[in-house]
């Protein structure tokens, strides 16, 4: 691992979330980012951690999520591969804007959090994997 | 993720959350404050101004959070909130479909005018 990269490997459990965005934080200190620009990466992990635990495996199995946090002179990258079903995310429609409260559907935002969060999103499959990569502008 | 939940004098239920209302953190209050939404007449105000983060499962809450006031044919009305957490509720549109204000009296006077 160089300096400006941090490499995490989550169990797909929810309790795996909180010890990674510890990690991410801490290892971000040194960048003195803006609280905005921390608090869309935090959405960006939590939205993608959270999506690939609901959505990612059928088979009630432990699996591995490696989640990449890198540095670059302009963005924070962050990347994650896993073994789930095939989803790309650039794909998913946007939520309608609701008319009501009783219109509203209660779920459905996370990937429109990750979208309006970062300055690019992009996505493929290889050998059986997902690899998507989110890059949330420093600045 | 704390709350606190208390009946003030006018009927009114005022809601103070503390901490991040992200994935773990709804899980931790969801039934609590879904059912103090729910209670009494159906008027209810939230302080947000304790909430540091917001994400996708804390809106999911709000949402359905309100719609329990609503069917009291009450309001639930939030005030308080951080800049960076009224950014992620006004991107979702959640303004749109529940009142946001700034200040405790706005809420109250928003709740009391619906009554």
């Amino acid at each position: 691992m160089n300096s400006s990269e941090l490499r995490l490997c989550l169990v797909n459990q929810p309790a795996a979330l909180e010890p990674a965005r510890q990690a991410m934080l801490a290892f971000l200190v040194p960048a003195a980012l803006s609280s905005t620009v921390v608090y869309q990466l935090e959405l960006v992990l939590e939205e993608t951690f959270m999506n690939l635990l609901w959505h990612a495996y059928t088979d009630g199995a432990e699996h591995h999520i490696d989640v990449t946090v890198q540095l670059q002179p302009d963005d924070v990258v962050l990347r994650f591969e896993d073994d789930g079903v095939a989803f790309d995310p650039t794909q998913a429609a946007e939520p309608e804007r609701p008319a009501s409260l009783l219109e509203a559907p209660t779920g459905g935002r996370g990937l429109a959090l990750v979208r309006r969060a970062a300055h690019s999103v992009g996505y493929e499959r290889c050998e059986g994997r997902n690899r998507l990569r989110i890059a949330v502008a420093r600045r | 993720m704390d709350m606190q939940s208390s009946a003030l004098d006018s009927g009114v239920t005022h809601i103070r959350l503390h901490g991040r209302l992200d994935a773990p953190g709804a899980d931790r209050i969801g039934l609590h404050f879904s059912a103090a939404a729910g209670a009494g007449t159906g008027q209810v105000v939230v302080d947000m101004s304790g909430v540091v983060f917001i994400a996708s499962m804390g809106i999911r809450l709000l949402i359905s959070s309100a719609r329990n006031a609503r069917a009291k044919h009450g309001l639930m009305v939030l005030y308080g909130a951080s800049d960076l957490v009224q950014d992620v509720l006004e991107q979702m549109a959640i303004d749109q479909i529940m009142p946001i204000v700034a200040t405790e009296a706005q809420a109250l006077e928003r709740v009391q005018a619906a009554a």
